[in-house]
């Protein structure tokens, strides 16, 4: 097999996989490669996330629940989710997605950037035991993106 | 030798920093997947230089707001061909897309995820 050159970098970027493995309920979800998709499952009842504060800017990951057992997946992103630092992204329903890429805060700190998507994020401090009342099919008004 | 299945772990480890050329300077962006993150120091403009392919990804984002930046788009973003793009608060943010149009010319295309920036 041969190694990656500039004339078939897409090509093998298409052929690689981007799928990184669900963590599970109350695991952390922890980017190490570009371009990755994480797809949730629920069980019956709710479950938490985490997604790990990142390490360098430019980062993208997508990240949507694909199987909904019932529950709803509550992700908390110690770091923040967008310049309010909002903490929370609440996954209600299949196909609930989020768009991400890390962003500095300084040159030396860093934190996920909502790009797009079709859920809203919550203000907590700190994960609720249960789900927040975000609607899974528009924005909240705490701002999808911004 | 780089095996294909690692690509992304790659991807993952390179830089996909642009440096901010600072107040009136040019942004040209040279590799897919990159971001530039402004810093601003008072009210200051950018220049983005247009792209030379279709299909590249780039991040353009205000990290530190020390005053509006006004950034000039060269080709235009849209097809209403607007070419000012203005950063006004930190962590303003507009991801773009190079296309073609017309043939045989590139030029931006503002992509979904645009946070607070005023484009005209």
């Amino acid at each position: 097999m041969g190694g990656i050159t500039p004339s078939n970098i897409h090509f093998n970027l298409y052929r690689s996989a981007k799928v990184m493995p669900d963590p599970g309920d109350g695991g952390t979800i922890r980017p190490n490669q570009d371009l990755q998709s994480c797809n949730m499952t629920t069980g019956a009842a709710n479950e938490t996330r985490i997604l790990a504060t990142p390490d360098r800017p430019g980062i993208r990951l997508c990240l949507r629940l694909k199987t909904d057992g019932g529950g709803s997946a509550v992700v908390t992103a110690p770091g923040g989710f967008n310049v309010a630092l909002n903490l929370i992204a609440t996954f209600d329903d299949a196909d609930d997605i989020l768009f991400l890429i890390s962003v500095s805060i300084t040159t030396t700190t860093f934190r996920w950037q909502i790009m797009t998507g079709n859920l809203g994020t919550s203000p907590s401090s700190s994960p609720s035991s249960s789900p927040s009342s975000s609607p899974s099919s528009s924005p909240s008004s705490s701002a999808s993106g911004s | 030798m780089t095996s294909p299945h690692q690509v992304h772990s790659f991807l993952y480890r390179a830089s996909k920093k642009l440096a901010d050329p600072g107040d009136a300077g040019t942004i040209r962006v040279s590799q897919d997947l990159q971001i530039c993150e402004m810093v601003s120091e008072g009210v200051e403009t950018r220049i983005v230089a247009r792209p030379t392919d279709s299909g590249i990804r780039f991040v353009l984002r205000l990290m530190t707001d020390g005053g509006t930046v006004t950034v000039t788009v060269t080709g235009g973003m849209n097809v209403d061909l607007d070419t000012v793009a203005t950063f006004a608060d930190e962590s303003d943010m507009l991801p773009l897309m190079s296309v073609e149009s017309p043939a045989g010319t590139f030029r931006w295309e503002v992509a979904e995820g645009n946070v607070g920036v005023s484009i005209s």
